[in-house]
């Protein structure tokens, strides 16, 4: 691919069926509400460059399939992610509720260091609103959790979800709380890894082995 | 000729179709010949011709439409089904000629001839009509207006560079069917019939794609279903299931981009929901699974619910689909296996790109097999992998995605993972928009060889319980290895008690040592005094001799002698004396008492030399035994395993060097 970036990161996006998942990620990726969405069977998958505190950041996001029983398919999905997005849908009592088992899935199944946003989608529908922003807050304090409200319809949030996620991944790889080479940290560097010399960067960039 | 009983007519708002809906009576005389019919297959032979007046500004003469079409009657407890009705579109051409301009400003034209464009359709067209009680004619069909058609190719072109995924459900389904396929297709039927049995043909004939007007009644007679399912579905849709919120989430997320499934509350959405509850509740086991309803839905285009529910229901038990779903999807990774050993035998580059990008079958192989390729492909292209599955069956899956990755193999090579996937989403399905290309993809599918699939599923099978044992093993490997610290723990706990219990009968040996020493001197000290003792006894016994001679020999002090000599030894004689005796007399006693304690301790230590040996030889015990345990559970695993395969041979050598 011609795109050049500093750190690879894989992501996921999970939580209960129908709560926007696949939306969300259509939103961040092409910019657009998808009116007309089918529900996702198995995975999907899709991938965009964002800039985060001066570097760019890759992002492989795999878009997971809400019902229970797609876990034995979607699991292997979760191995080695860097970052998660839990999904709830602000008009379904429910989907927050199920949160705290894919919490636990994310945390057993990727990673206990993995950095999972909560995300409270289609909060354009503020009429139909079951669960608070108030209790919403209060569910990731004590989870340790960063919480956004979006909505995959206005695009609101959206881009700041992801990229807010993939902040917190890049400064806990700065302060050394995350190391990118242990097997399975879901992060890779990229072709625009900083060489030593900027005469070698050139070639670097084409030929990591250069460096 | 009848007059249409009209309904309305004007203008379709929102575009300039001009729309006339009529409806005539079924019980009209004039239709009593139709009403006659008991076959269905007679009732192909009907036709109708409708007439449409138009009265056109600028001519003055009504202009008259003429549209002759074969029909089909449905006997009167046959539910009409709306989606039976085939699409009839004909294009009219008139030759005008000018006349002398009148009074009028306007241009005024007299009809020399009207034209039909019907040779495209007349003959491959039947329009679905009902007796049963209303019969409604429509020249624009309901399902897929030439409006919408207009818009999906408009939107389709307009979409075909960018990054968007084609909409589930798109894609026009062709009704052209020329008329010696319908010839061939009606003789491969009778023959159907009369036989019993599929007939030879038939293979090819559905390998080409079965003509959309058959498909309902071909898709059922593959399947082959019972009237016993039939019935019951109408008993199933009154019964309540668990998951009917997450269906109805579903429903209006099925086909989307498809008018009859477009409109929440409508009754494309009400039957798909109908009928994929029923589902649920007529097979417990599997329930509702995301991934039906896109079946469902493809059924549901060509059939009454009841009918529809029949095929599903054969398509998961008859054909197995329902497999795919059970036990955490194990035989859909079993499929997923196949496929990646079918690409590795017959397209190996592709194979081989996909191993060094890191794609995997299940990225893109999990969809496609648990819809059946209903959830993204072009409607044209699903129906006709439906043709081809319900006479093939699961072979099909394989031939399908094969045809896909084989024709798509070109541009995948050049693709890394992300574009690999991307592919898969995007530019696939919309690489099949037209029905040529769809059509060219069956015919290699239906050309390619998956014979092999036995073999793959054997190997996986293989594998799989090579893969279950080492599982085993190693859990056995895990099991042992934690006996084997808790024996370990037991020991080093036995060892520690075995020294604390020396360490204390050594305390107590010496103890007792101490005690015989001290009891000892205080013995000979005893021996000394009471030696003395009998020496000064002696001395005084020597005394009184002497006294007494001296008595003899002196009358005075005889006495004295007889009044004052008293026993030495008697108390009176001397205070002295008597302390002395009594002293003792103690003392022989102490003396007594302490030998007493002296065998007693004799004996304690002899008891705690005793139980040192006794726990000196448990501990000896324990270890041999704790050792025999291991050896034999050891050799009970490996005995266990008489025919070896190498790798467990491995795993075994690892334990066994483990436990070492």
């Amino acid at each position: 691919m011609s795109e050049s970036y500093d750190y690879l990161f894989k992501f996921l996006v999970i939580g209960s069926a129908g709560t926007g998942k696949s939306c969300l990620l259509h939103q961040f990726i092409e910019s657009k509400f998808k009116e007309d969405s089918s529900h996702t069977i198995g995975v999907e998958f899709g991938s965009k460059v964002v800039p985060v505190s001066g570097k760019q950041v890759k992002l492989q996001i795999w878009d997971t399939a809400g019902q229970e029983r797609f876990k034995s398919v979607t699991r292997s999905y979760y191995r080695g992610a860097a970052g998660a997005l839990l999904v709830y849908d602000v008009t379904r009592r429910d989907s927050f509720n199920a949160l705290a088992n894919w919490l636990a899935d994310a945390r057993s199944l990727a990673s206990p260091n993995i950095v999972v946003l909560l995300v409270g989608n289609k909060s354009d529908l503020e009429s139909q609103r079951e669960v608070t922003f108030l209790e919403a807050s209060r569910f990731a304090q004590e989870n340790e959790l960063m919480f956004l409200e979006t909505s995959a319809k206005s695009g609101q949030n959206v881009v700041e979800a992801f990229s807010k996620c993939a902040k917190a991944i890049v400064t806990k790889i700065e302060s050394g709380e995350l190391d990118p080479d242990r097997i399975g940290s879901g992060i890779q560097y990229g072709n625009l890894k900083p060489t030593r010399n900027s005469a070698s960067a050139a070639t670097g960039r084409s030929c990591p082995c250069k460096v | 000729m009848r007059l249409l009983e009209m309904l309305s007519m004007g203008n379709d708002p929102g575009s300039n179709k001009y729309i006339i809906t009529g409806q005539w009576d079924s019980s009209d005389p004039a239709l009593e010949s139709l009403n006659l019919v008991e076959e269905p297959s007679s009732a192909n032979k009907s036709y109708v011709t409708v007439a449409i007046d138009l009265v056109i500004r600028g001519i003055q003469e009504p202009v008259r439409l003429q549209l002759e079409t074969k029909v089909k009657v449905y006997p009167k407890n046959e539910r009409f089904w709306n989606l039976s009705k085939r699409q009839l579109v004909q294009q009219f051409y008139l030759n005008l000629k000018e006349l002398a301009a009148s009074d009028t400003n306007e241009p005024q034209f007299e009809v020399i001839s009207v034209d039909t464009s019907g040779e495209i359709d007349r003959t491959n067209k039947s329009l679905g009509i009902t007796l049963s009680g209303l019969m409604s004619l429509q020249l624009v069909d309901p399902i897929l207006s030439p409006k919408e058609e207009k818009e999906d190719e408009f939107r389709d072109d307009e979409l075909s560079d960018n990054d968007e995924p084609m909409l589930s459900g798109t894609g026009n389904v062709s009704k052209d069917c020329s008329a010696a396929l319908l010839e061939q297709w009606s003789e491969a039927l009778t023959k159907w019939t009369q036989t019993g049995t599929r007939p030879k043909q038939l293979t090819h004939l559905v390998y080409q794609g079965i003509p959309d007007a058959l498909r309902a009644e071909i898709w059922q007679r593959l399947a082959g279903h019972s009237e016993d399912v039939m019935d019951k579905y109408r008993v199933l849709i009154t019964k309540e299931s668990s998951c009917e919120s997450v269906i109805q989430r579903d429903i209006n997320r099925t086909f989307p981009a498809h008018d009859f499934f477009k409109k929440a509350g409508g009754l494309g959405q009400d039957s798909l929901f109908r009928l994929s509850k029923a589902y649920a509740v007529y097979d417990e086991e599997v329930g509702y699974c995301q991934g039906l309803s896109f079946l469902a839905a493809a059924l549901l285009l060509h059939m009454p619910e009841e009918q529809a529910f029949c095929v599903l229901v054969q398509i998961m038990y008859h054909y197995k689909l329902r497999d795919l779903f059970k036990d955490g999807f194990e035989n859909l990774n079993m499929r997923l296996y196949q496929l990646g050993r079918l690409l590795e035998d017959q397209v190996q580059d592709l194979w081989q790109h996909f191993q060094e990008k890191g794609v995997e079958e299940h990225m893109y192989g999990s969809q496609w097999f648990l819809t059946l390729f209903t959830a993204k492909f072009p409607l044209h292209l699903v129906f006709h992998i439906l043709d081809v599955f319900l006479l093939l069956g699961t072979d099909t899956l394989f031939l399908v995605a094969l045809a896909l990755l084989t024709s798509s193999k070109k541009d995948l090579l050049q693709l890394d993972f992300e574009g690999v996937l991307k592919y898969f989403r995007v530019n696939l399905p919309k690489k099949y928009r037209t029905p040529k290309a769809s059509a060219q993809l069956m015919k290699k599918a239906c050309s390619l060889n998956v014979k092999k699939l036995h073999k793959y599923e054997k190997e996986y099978l293989t594998l799989k319980n090579a893969q279950d044992k080492a599982d085993l093993y190693g859990n056995e490997f895990e099991r042992l290895k934690n006996e084997l610290q808790f024996s370990e723990e037991d020991r080093e706990r036995l060892r520690t008690e075995v020294t604390q219990v020396k360490e204390m009968i050594q305390r107590e040996v010496q103890r007792a040592n101490d005690e015989r020493q001290r009891n000892e001197v205080i013995i000979s000290d005893y021996k000394k005094i009471c030696s003395q003792l009998s020496q000064r006894l002696e001395e005084q016994v020597q005394a009184g001799k002497i006294l007494e001679s001296q008595e003899r020999i002196c009358p005075k002090c005889k006495g004295i002698s007889e009044n004052s000599w008293v026993d030495p030894l008697s108390a009176d004689a001397d205070p002295r004396l008597a302390q002395a005796l009594q002293r003792v007399r103690e003392l022989e006693l102490e003396l007594a008492q302490t030998k007493l304690e002296h065998v007693e301790a004799e004996c304690r230590n002899q008891d705690l030399i005793h139980q040192l040996n006794a726990v000196s030889s448990e501990l000896q015990a324990s270890k041999s035994s704790w050792l025999n345990k291991t050896l034999s559970s050891f050799k009970e695993a490996a005995k266990k395993d008489g025919a070896s395969l190498p790798a467990r041979r491995e795993s075994k050598d690892g334990m066994v060097r483990d436990a070492a």
